[in-house]
């Protein structure tokens, strides 16, 4: 076959659709409604993901991994005679109710299968490769004695450079190491402790605090009390001493009470003194901190973007990470189970798969916001290929046009078809002619559609945003909820141009076999 | 004059339809036609002189027989090298002109470039000159709608000579003109054949026609030569 220049093909496919504009052009119609559909679809889908994962890697939020024990039980482990389902019950409840026994038979015996979040798994977790940093959610109860007062906290161990701190703090400074041993103190505390007028504020960072932890009892209540009465009731050391001293007693002189047995039994229960065998759990100890600064509780707004760190919004006492990390290995349910939830973060977001297969490995539960986003990524796909379907099903409905187009233009152009064979078109050449003018149909649609498809995406965007506004989402996507990759402003039109190419198939084959003597007689 | 055949038809017959409703349109017809010689093939409708030069054309093929045109037989080509034949050796020329009515002048005679892979620039350059050797050169961007009868068939002479093919086939070629405009397209047709050497073959029922025209004429009949 001679060799007919490819733009002579596209000229003269060009030139028979411009001889009938109206038709082409409602060909073209169809064609360009359906690439239309297929780019809004594909680009709203793509958008989607990229705007969820540009929201959720906001601040590094996607490298983190949370890690917490694992207390899921297997029920062949529980005793079988407490697992007994009595009764006829069907296989699948049987299953579920063993589930829950199992449960409840963990929850009573306080079993905590797996491994627990310990002080040298986490030195173990640190020294693995692509991990950034371990934080452990430190939470510990505890009483701050501080000008003679006693108040109850909760104390808080934060990483120095967690930038939250710094636009907490309204008086004094944040830390400026994981290992100092100075504290941050909740404004509230600090009113209560007599540091009332703003100036007065700004005297306590500098002074020390002594914090008690453990087991005594009394402290516990004094502290809790003042707390709870916003400072109204007040205990001094001496005071504390006596109520312990009292409440020891008040265990004794409970049989002499004239209360119902039930009730006796429950005050035993909470003023027997520790057994002598128990301790280390039942000692006390204290610690003495400097304070560093002030701080205050995050507001509303704040709490959204902290989402992982709303303890903050809880806490009366924030220690530098590495002091309270040493201080919870002195305290036995911190020692001996462990923390109740880490947050190991990875290098890079590419790390955190491999990192949270691996600490699956050790035996704890994982979760993190790259496997969250991998569901969302999912759920956006199947909705994305149903849209991308029945836009390809309205682009192949355009086709089946074109293809009946196609064939009324071959029947008109007969007599044009057996002179441009007389002359010595080859019967390739022909067929090749009309599949280049069904592909030049699908090009020109789809490109308008990719087009019009992204000027569309400018009051879509605007459109959603309101949705998505009235609706309450208070978190901001980041960036267009439309994406337009260059597979889909290239693979769009060419899509288009492979089915109205498919489309023109027939009708050029017909083409090519017209009989030049029969075409030429026609007019 | 070359005395040697340049179309060397052998016993050929073409047989349309089968069975009750087959029609044989030639029934047997040998023909030498020497190149440079212009033979007038003549006879009445349905005579069978039409379909014996389509197939000289390459158009169709022989039921049965051969034809060989400068010693390759059509009958053995393959479509594509039929196409290729009509191309390059071949130039015809139709009583309806056969132009193509989106087409203008200059683009209807280069169309046989266009197959035959010409660069644009070329083909319009050959085309254009082969519209001004038929006195058109006025007439390059009109359509053949805008063109008289005449000037249509100039138009049609043009392109069938753009290849310079060793053969022309000229079926009734001033069966829609007047007499006058008949007299100056044989004249044309005369001119340029004589300068390249060109064969004819003219298929005609015009008596006077052949004879003004032709070096030798044939007459056929239902389907065969006759003396």
């Amino acid at each position: 076959m001679s060799a007919v220049r490819f733009s002579d093909f596209a000229t003269m496919a060009g030139r028979s659709l411009t001889q009938n504009r109206t038709r082409s052009l409602l060909t073209l119609l169809g064609v360009f409604l359906g690439a239309f559909l297929l780019v809004i679809s594909l680009s709203v889908g793509k958008g989607i993901t990229e705007s969820v994962e540009r929201t959720l890697s906001f601040g590094g939020k996607l490298k983190r991994i949370q890690v917490y024990p694992d207390y899921s039980i297997d029920p062949d482990q529980v005793p079988e005679e407490d697992m007994e389902i009595e009764g006829d019950v069907a296989p699948e409840r049987r299953e579920r109710l063993r589930k829950q026994l199992a449960e409840s038979w963990r929850a009573k015996n306080n079993y905590r299968p797996g491994t627990p979040l310990s002080e040298s798994l986490l030195q173990t977790i640190e020294r693995w490769e692509r991990v950034e940093s371990v934080t452990p959610d430190i939470q510990i109860s505890s009483r701050g004695v501080h000008r003679d007062k006693s108040m109850w906290g909760m104390l808080y161990g934060q990483p120095a450079a967690e930038p939250i701190l710094s636009e907490l703090i309204v008086a004094g400074n944040a830390f400026d190491r994981d290992d100092a041993r100075t504290i941050l103190v909740h404004e509230f505390l600090a009113y209560e402790w007599g540091y009332r007028s703003d100036e007065e504020l700004q005297q306590l960072p500098g002074q020390t605090i002594e914090l008690r932890f453990g087991g005594d009892l009394a402290g516990g209540i004094a502290g809790m009390v003042a707390y709870h009465r916003g400072g109204d009731v007040e205990f001094t050391p001496e005071e504390e001493r006596q109520l312990a001293e009292s409440l020891e007693r008040l265990a004794e002189l409970v049989d002499t009470l004239p209360i119902p047995e039930a009730q006796r039994e429950v005050l035993k229960k909470t003023f027997a003194p520790a057994p002598d065998e128990s301790p280390p759990a039942g000692e006390s100890f204290s610690e003495t901190y400097t304070v560093a600064g002030v701080f205050r509780s995050p507001s509303e707004a704040e709490l959204i973007t902290l989402r992982e760190q709303w303890q903050l919004a809880h806490t009366q006492f924030i220690l530098p990470l590495a002091t309270a990390r040493a201080l919870a290995q002195r305290l036995p349910e911190h020692r001996d189970r462990g923390y109740q939830q880490v947050m190991v973060l990875a290098r890079d977001e590419s790390d955190v798969a491999a990192l949270a297969e691996r600490l699956r490995g050790e035996g704890v539960g994982v979760h993190s916001m790259t496997e969250f986003i991998e569901q969302v990524r999912k759920h956006v796909t199947v909705i994305t290929s149903v849209m991308a379907t029945l836009a390809a099903v309205a682009l192949l409905v355009a086709a089946l046009g074109i293809s009946n187009v196609m064939a009324m233009s071959v029947l008109e152009r007969t007599r044009e078809i057996g002179i441009m064979k007389a002359v010595g078109a080859e019967e390739s050449q022909i067929q090749r002619l009309f599949l280049i003018e069904g592909g030049l149909l699908g090009l020109l649609g789809g490109a308008a559609g990719v087009f019009c498809g992204w000027l569309a995406s400018f009051p879509g965007n605007a459109v959603a945003r309101w949705v998505l506004d009235q609706r309450g989402f208070q978190e901001k996507l980041e960036g267009s909820l439309f994406s337009y990759p260059l597979w889909v402003v290239l693979g769009v039109p060419a899509f288009a141009a492979a089915i109205t190419m498919l489309a023109a198939w027939l009708p050029s084959r017909r083409a090519a076999r017209i009989d030049p003597i029969e075409a030429l007689r026609q007019g | 004059m070359d005395a040697r055949p340049l179309v060397s038809i052998v016993d050929v017959t073409k047989i349309y339809g089968a069975g009750h409703s087959e029609v044989a349109a030639l029934r047997g017809v040998s023909l030498d036609v020497r190149a440079g010689e212009k033979v007038a093939l003549l006879g009445k409708s349905g005579s069978g002189k039409s379909t014996l030069m389509n197939l000289v054309g390459g158009l169709d093929r022989p039921t049965t027989g051969s034809i060989g045109v400068a010693g390759a037989d059509l009958a053995q080509m393959s479509r594509s090298e039929l196409a290729a034949y009509r191309r390059d050796r071949v130039g015809f020329v139709f009583q309806a002109f056969n132009l193509v009515a989106t087409r203008t002048a200059v683009e209807n005679v280069e169309l046989p470039l266009i197959f035959a892979g010409v660069s644009p620039r070329r083909r319009r350059d050959q085309a254009t000159r082969a519209l001004e050797a038929v006195g058109l050169i006025e007439r390059v961007d009109h359509r053949p709608s805008e063109l008289s009868g005449g000037e249509q068939q100039r138009v049609a002479i043009a392109r069938a000579l753009i290849n310079t093919p060793s053969l022309l086939l000229a079926d009734e070629p001033t069966g829609n003109l007047d007499s006058d405009t008949s007299g100056q397209i044989l004249d044309l047709l005369r001119t340029h054949l004589a300068a390249h050497g060109t064969t004819v073959l003219l298929v005609t029922h015009d008596e006077d026609l052949a004879t003004r025209f032709a070096d030798r004429i044939v007459r056929m009949q239902d389907g065969v030569l006759v003396p």
